[in-house]
């Protein structure tokens, strides 16, 4: 599963938080390109795979509310 | 993930703060991602978070626009009235400073400018000061601090103490009124009421 955040829309320090809360629910790895910060998520928890991309968008999505 | 919907808005039209703070709203009911589709058009994909009808889609888009319009018109309200709250908020800090004395106890002094720029050899009268082109004019009302009230800032000084006295007149008349009996037993405590009254057969113990 890729995710991609816009780099003008979405705060680094955004990102690397929700990957930081998220981590008990998969393997994650960012990297950051010129226009997007990119997350890779594997090995999902089963019970959470239909959730976890989504929820992991929400939660980058808060977390500019308090960085804007 | 399942289906989802896509609203393009331009950001000439709202801006990012706007569309930002409409998808907040959105999160209990949404799966929200922003992206850039081209120059000054930004992205919203929603995808709801409960299998959804397309006729529920669609209207979830509907109202997500409509939420767009509420922060877009919020903000213009904000922003115009930007200098108004910033007068009003200046002008309640003013208000509490003159009620604090000044700490060389100069109240009603001229302000530096004219002090400066004040010729010695000028005859004023003892309600006069010499303006800044030299010539006698009234004595400025200030603030303590040497800041010179404006007109509006001397009709306001005078409503605020009008204001004081009217509500050491209400807190008098308070203090008064809680020497006085109390007719219908509001204050009493209700074992004194309970003591008072005849018990009935039937009645609860």
């Amino acid at each position: 599963m890729i995710l991609d955040f816009n780099a003008k829309l979405y705060s680094k320090r955004a990102v690397m938080g929700a990957v930081k809360r998220f981590k008990p629910f998969g393997k994650f790895s960012v990297k950051e390109t010129k226009k997007a910060y990119r997350v890779s998520i594997a090995k999902i928890v089963p019970e959470h795979a239909d959730t976890l991309p989504g929820e992991f968008s929400n939660y980058v999505l808060m977390s500019m509310q308090e960085n804007y | 993930m399942g289906k989802s919907i896509n609203v393009d808005i331009k950001t000439s039209v709202y801006p990012l703060e706007a569309i930002y703070a409409a998808s907040y709203q959105f999160i209990d009911r949404a799966y929200i991602r922003l992206d850039e589709k081209g120059k000054g058009t930004i992205r919203v994909i929603l995808e709801p978070k409960e299998d959804a009808k397309p006729a529920a889609i669609k209207r979830l888009a509907g109202d997500f626009r409509n939420e767009l319009l509420h922060h877009g018109l919020r903000l213009k309200v904000s922003s115009a009235n930007q200098k108004i709250r910033e007068y009003v908020v200046t002008r309640a800090l003013l208000s509490a400073q003159q009620e604090q004395p000044s700490p060389d106890g100069a109240a009603g002094t001229a302000s530096p400018e004219a002090a400066v720029d004040q010729p010695r050899a000028v005859d004023v009268g003892p309600d006069e000061e010499v303006g800044p082109d030299g010539k006698p004019r009234p004595k400025a009302q200030t603030v303590p601090g040497g800041i010179p009230l404006e007109p509006n800032q001397k009709q306001q000084t005078a409503e605020d103490d009008a204001l004081a006295k009217e509500i050491q007149k209400l807190l008098a008349e308070i203090d008064k009124g809680s020497d006085q009996e109390d007719p219908l037993g509001i204050t009493a405590p209700w074992e004194e009421k309970d003591a008072k009254k005849p018990v009935k057969k039937g009645d609860r113990a």
